[in-house]
C-alpha cells in the first residue's frame, strides 16, 4: 500500500466523520443564506425599479461580450495607469475562482465518487484550491498596503473595508490551518504532499498534537468548525448587501445594462409626452441611473481622472454617486417598504449642491476611467436640465449666452463679426447663392465669430481649395449646432436650434458635412439623428489625414517643431478619433510627435466643455492653467488642438501663464495650411 | 547524573508550558478576530435593517458582552484542551 493510501485511510475519519457533517450542516444553512441574498436583492430591486423606465434589453449577445469581458478578463480593471490596483483584483479575483472551482470539485466528490481521494483529481483540486488561497494573500496583502500605508487619496475606509479584510483573512488562514493540521495529525505523510498541498503542508509543520487519535479528533473539529463559522458568515454578510463585496453581483450586473447609446449622444427629453423636465427627484433618474448608485465601488478612479476635482473645484465624481445613493436610502430608510420619507431635503441644492453640477466639464473622464461603466455624466445634465428648465438657476454668464443663443443664433455675447467675416478675400462659396457643391464645411460658432478662432476656419478653407474639394458654407444661414444649450441643460433651446438646422439642412439635400469642431461633429453626427437629421459628418483631422494619405494634399515643408496633440475630450473620448491626429502633426513635423503625459482617453480636458467656455472660474482653479502647466512640463513650443473651444482655453492659459513668448497653441488645420505655403 | 536530568526535564517543562501558552494565546487571537468581525458585522446589520442609531450604545454594549464572553470561553475550553507542544 502507498504512503499516499496509508494517509488516506487515516484522513477518511476526518472527511466523513468531521468534515462530511460541516459541509451538511453548510448546505442546511445554505437555503437561509440564498433567503437572506434575496431579500437583500430584492430590497434594492424594488427601489431601482421606482426609477423610469429605460429600455437596455437590446444586444444581448454584445451586452455578454463586454460583461464577461470585465468579470472575467478584467479588462478595463487592469490598466496601463492601474497596473497595481488591476494586479491586485485579478490575483484576488483569480485567486477566489481557483479557491471556489478546487472546492466546488471536491464537494461533488462525495456524491460522485470520483474525485474522493487519493484518487488525482481531489489532489489536483487540493492544488487548485491553494494556489487559489496563495493568490488571494498576494492580492489582499496588496490591497492592505494600498488601503493602510500607502493610502491613496481617492480611496475612503469605512468600517466594513476592514471587517472584510480580516474576515477574508480569517477564512483564508483557517481553511489553510485546518488542512495543515490534518496533515500534522497523520500518522503518515506521503512525499509528495509539499507539491499538491504546499500552503496546507508549511502550516503542519507548526501546529502541537495529541498523542491519542480521539483528542486529535476533536481538534481537527474544531478547526474545521472556526473556518467553517466565518467562511458561513461571510457569505451571509456579502449576500446581505452589506460590504463592497457586493460588486462580485452588482457590477456584472451593471456592466450588462451599460448604455449603448454612442457615447457622445444625450437621452432627449419627449417634451409632448413627459412631465418631467430634468431630474430634481431621485425616483425622476431612470432604473439604471438607480442600479449605478448601489454598484459604485467607490474605487475613486472617476475621482482622479477628474480636471475639475484636480483643479480644486468642489466636483467629485465619486462624491456625486455616493451622495446620491445616501441620498437615496435617506428618502427610503425603511427596508423593503417603497414609501418615501415625508420630509426629503433638495437633491439638487442640499445633496449634491448647483456648484458641484456647474463645475463638470462633462469631459467624461470620469465615465472612461470607470470599469464598470457608471454613467456620471448624464445624471449631471439631468440635474442641470432641471435647473435650466424648470428653475430657470444658472450662472449670469450661462444665462447671457443663452439669451444670446435664443437673439442671435449663437452664444458669444458681445461680438460684432458676421457668419462670413472670416471668409474675406477667400472666394468661399454661400449656400443660399450655390448649392452645387460636395461637401458642406460647417464652420461653428467660435471659428466663425471668435476673432482668434477665424484663423482655424480660414486654414481650412485654404486646405479644402489646395485639394481641389467642391465645398460651400450656410452663412449667415448657420446657426449654433445646439451643443452648448443641451450641455447646460436647456433641452428645448437645443431642440429648438437642432430641428431648424435640420430643416436647412435638408432643404439643401446636403450629405455630408465637415466640421472644425468636435463638439458640431458630435452633435450632428450622433443628437441629430435623434430628430431625423442623419448626415454623414467628418470631422477635419479625419479629412486632412486621408486628403495626406491619399496624396490629395501635398505638404513644401515640413515645420519641424517640437510639438505634442492636446486630446479635445469630444473628439477622443468620446468619438475615439485619437490617430488621425496624430497622423497629421506627424506629418507635418516631418518627425515623431511628444506625447503629454495625459493624453488620448486619459487626456486632460481643456476646461472649455459642459458650456464652460460661458462660465467664469475662480483663478487657482482653472483647468485650463492646469493643463497649460502640463505642456510647459512637457517641453514642446506648440501645442496641437483640433478645437476651438480648445484653442481658445489654450490662449487663455497660455496668456495667464505669461508664456507667449515660448509656447504656441495651433489648430493642426493651421499647421497644415502653413505647411503648404512655399518658403 | 541524575540531577542534569531532573534540569534537562524541568527545562523541557518550562519550555513547552511557554510554546503551549504562545500557541493559546494566537489561537484566541485568531478566535477573538472572529468573532470581532462577526458581531461587528452583526452591528452593521442591524443599523441596515432599520434600528434607529439611538440604540447604537447599548447594541455595542452588549456585542462587547457577548465578546468579552466568548474569548473567556475559548482562553478557557483551550487551556484546558489544547495539546502539549513538545
Amino acid at each position: 500500500m502507498s504512503l499516499r493510501e496509508i494517509f488516506w485511510a487515516g484522513q477518511i475519519l476526518y472527511l466523513n466523520e468531521i468534515f462530511l457533517p460541516v459541509i451538511i450542516g453548510a448546505l442546511i444553512f445554505f437555503p437561509l443564506l440564498f433567503a437572506v441574498a434575496g431579500l437583500g436583492y430584492w430590497r434594492r430591486a424594488r427601489l431601482w425599479k421606482l426609477g423610469q423606465p429605460e429600455d437596455r434589453s437590446d444586444n444581448w449577445w454584445r451586452r455578454l461580450r463586454t460583461t464577461l469581458a470585465v468579470a472575467i478578463a478584467n479588462i478595463r480593471i487592469i490598466r496601463g495607469q492601474e497596473l497595481f490596483p488591476g494586479i491586485m483584483h485579478a490575483f484576488i479575483f483569480g485567486g477566489t475562482a481557483l479557491l471556489v472551482l478546487g472546492k466546488i470539485v471536491r464537494l461533488f466528490s462525495y456524491l460522485t465518487g470520483i474525485a474522493n481521494p487519493p484518487q488525482a483529481v481531489y489532489l489536483y483540486a487540493s492544488l487548485v484550491s491553494e494556489i487559489g488561497a496563495i493568490a488571494i494573500v498576494i492580492g489582499g496583502l496588496m490591497a492592505v498596503y494600498r488601503r493602510y500605508i500607502s493610502r491613496p487619496e481617492r480611496l475612503d475606509t469605512k468600517p466594513d473595508d476592514t471587517l472584510i479584510f480580516i474576515w477574508v483573512g480569517i477564512v483564508i488562514l483557517t481553511g489553510l490551518m485546518a488542512k495543515g493540521y490534518r496533515i500534522a495529525a497523520g500518522d503518515v505523510t506521503p512525499s509528495d504532499w509539499p507539491m499538491w498541498s504546499p500552503a496546507g503542508y508549511l502550516l503542519s509543520h507548526i501546529f502541537p498534537t495529541f498523542l491519542t487519535v480521539i483528542k486529535n479528533d476533536i481538534l481537527v473539529w474544531h478547526r474545521a468548525l472556526i473556518h467553517t463559522v466565518p467562511a458561513m458568515v461571510l457569505l451571509g454578510y456579502i449576500w446581505i448587501n452589506r460590504s463592497r463585496l457586493q460588486h462580485i453581483l452588482l457590477a456584472p450586473v451593471n456592466v450588462f445594462f451599460r448604455s449603448l447609446r454612442p457615447k457622445g449622444a444625450l437621452s432627449p427629453v419627449d417634451f409632448e409626452n413627459t412631465e418631467l423636465f430634468g431630474v430634481s427627484k431621485i425616483e425622476e433618474f431612470n432604473w439604471k441611473q438607480l442600479m449605478d448608485l448601489d454598484a459604485c465601488v467607490r474605487c475613486g478612479r472617476c475621482q482622479d481622472a477628474c480636471p475639475a476635482f484636480a483643479s480644486g473645484k468642489k466636483l467629485n465624481p465619486k462624491q456625486v454617486i455616493q451622495d446620491l445613493k445616501d441620498h437615496l436610502y435617506g428618502v427610503y430608510p425603511v427596508p423593503f417598504s417603497t414609501t418615501p420619507t415625508e420630509s426629503r431635503e433638495d437633491m439638487i441644492i442640499k445633496a449634491v449642491t448647483e456648484e458641484v453640477l456647474w463645475d463638470c466639464t462633462t469631459c467624461r473622464a470620469c465615465q472612461e476611467a470607470c470599469p464598470i461603466y457608471i454613467e456620471h455624466v448624464d445624471k449631471i445634465i439631468d440635474m442641470r436640465r432641471n435647473l435650466a428648465m424648470e428653475r430657470s438657476q444658472f450662472p449670469d454668464t450661462v444665462q447671457q449666452a443663452l439669451q444670446s443663443l435664443q437673439a442671435r443664433s449663437h452664444p458669444f455675447r458681445g461680438t460684432t463679426a458676421t457668419r462670413t467675416q472670416w471668409t474675406e478675400g477667400l472666394d468661399v462659396k454661400i449656400m443660399a447663392e450655390d448649392s452645387h457643391v460636395d461637401l458642406l464645411y460647417w464652420v461653428g460658432c467660435s471659428s466663425a465669430l471668435d476673432e482668434r478662432n477665424m484663423k482655424i476656419a480660414r486654414a481650412m478653407a485654404k486646405i479644402l481649395k489646395a485639394a481641389g474639394i467642391n465645398f460651400g458654407i450656410l452663412g449667415d444661414e448657420e446657426s449654433c449646432c445646439g451643443d452648448p444649450a443641451r450641455r447646460i441643460g436647456d433641452e428645448y433651446s437645443f431642440q429648438t436650434i437642432c430641428q431648424q438646422n435640420i430643416e436647412i439642412l435638408k432643404g439643401y439635400n446636403v450629405k455630408k458635412i465637415l466640421t472644425t469642431c468636435p463638439h458640431g461633429y458630435n452633435s450632428l453626427k450622433h443628437e441629430y439623428p435623434q430628430f431625423g437629421g442623419n448626415f454623414e459628418v467628418v470631422h477635419h483631422t479625419e479629412f486632412i489625414a486621408d486628403l495626406l494619405r491619399s496624396g490629395k494634399l501635398k505638404l513644401k515643408k515640413p515645420l519641424g517643431r517640437k510639438a505634442a496633440y492636446h486630446d479635445s475630450c469630444y473628439l477622443g473620448r468620446y468619438n475615439d478619433i485619437y490617430e488621425a491626429p496624430r497622423d497629421i502633426l506627424k506629418t507635418v513635423n516631418g518627425g515623431e510627435n511628444t506625447e503629454l503625459a495625459r493624453n488620448r482617453s486619459r487626456g486632460f480636458c481643456c476646461g472649455g466643455g459642459g458650456g464652460h467656455m460661458w462660465l467664469e472660474e475662480e483663478p487657482g482653479q482653472r483647468v485650463n492653467e492646469n493643463r497649460v502647466e502640463q505642456v510647459i512640463e512637457a517641453g514642446v513650443n506648440v501645442v496641437a488642438t483640433a478645437c476651438p473651444y480648445c484653442m481658445t482655453m489654450f490662449e487663455d492659459g497660455i496668456k495667464a501663464r505669461e508664456m507667449e513668448e515660448k509656447l504656441l497653441a495651433r489648430d493642426l488645420c493651421e499647421l497644415v495650411a502653413e505647411a503648404l505655403e512655399e518658403e | 547524573m541524575q540531577g542534569k536530568g531532573s534540569l534537562r526535564t524541568g527545562a523541557k517543562i518550562a519550555m513547552d508550558i511557554f510554546l503551549r501558552t504562545v500557541a493559546v494565546i494566537v489561537e484566541v487571537g485568531i478566535l477573538a478576530v472572529i468573532a470581532y468581525v462577526i458581531l461587528r458585522g452583526v452591528a452593521l446589520t442591524a443599523f441596515d435593517l432599520g434600528i434607529s442609531a439611538k440604540y447604537r450604545k447599548a447594541i455595542m454594549m452588549a456585542l462587547l458582552a457577548a465578546g468579552t464572553l466568548v474569548v473567556v470561553f475559548f482562553l478557557a475550553h483551550l487551556f484546558t484542551w489544547y495539546p502539549a507542544v513538545s
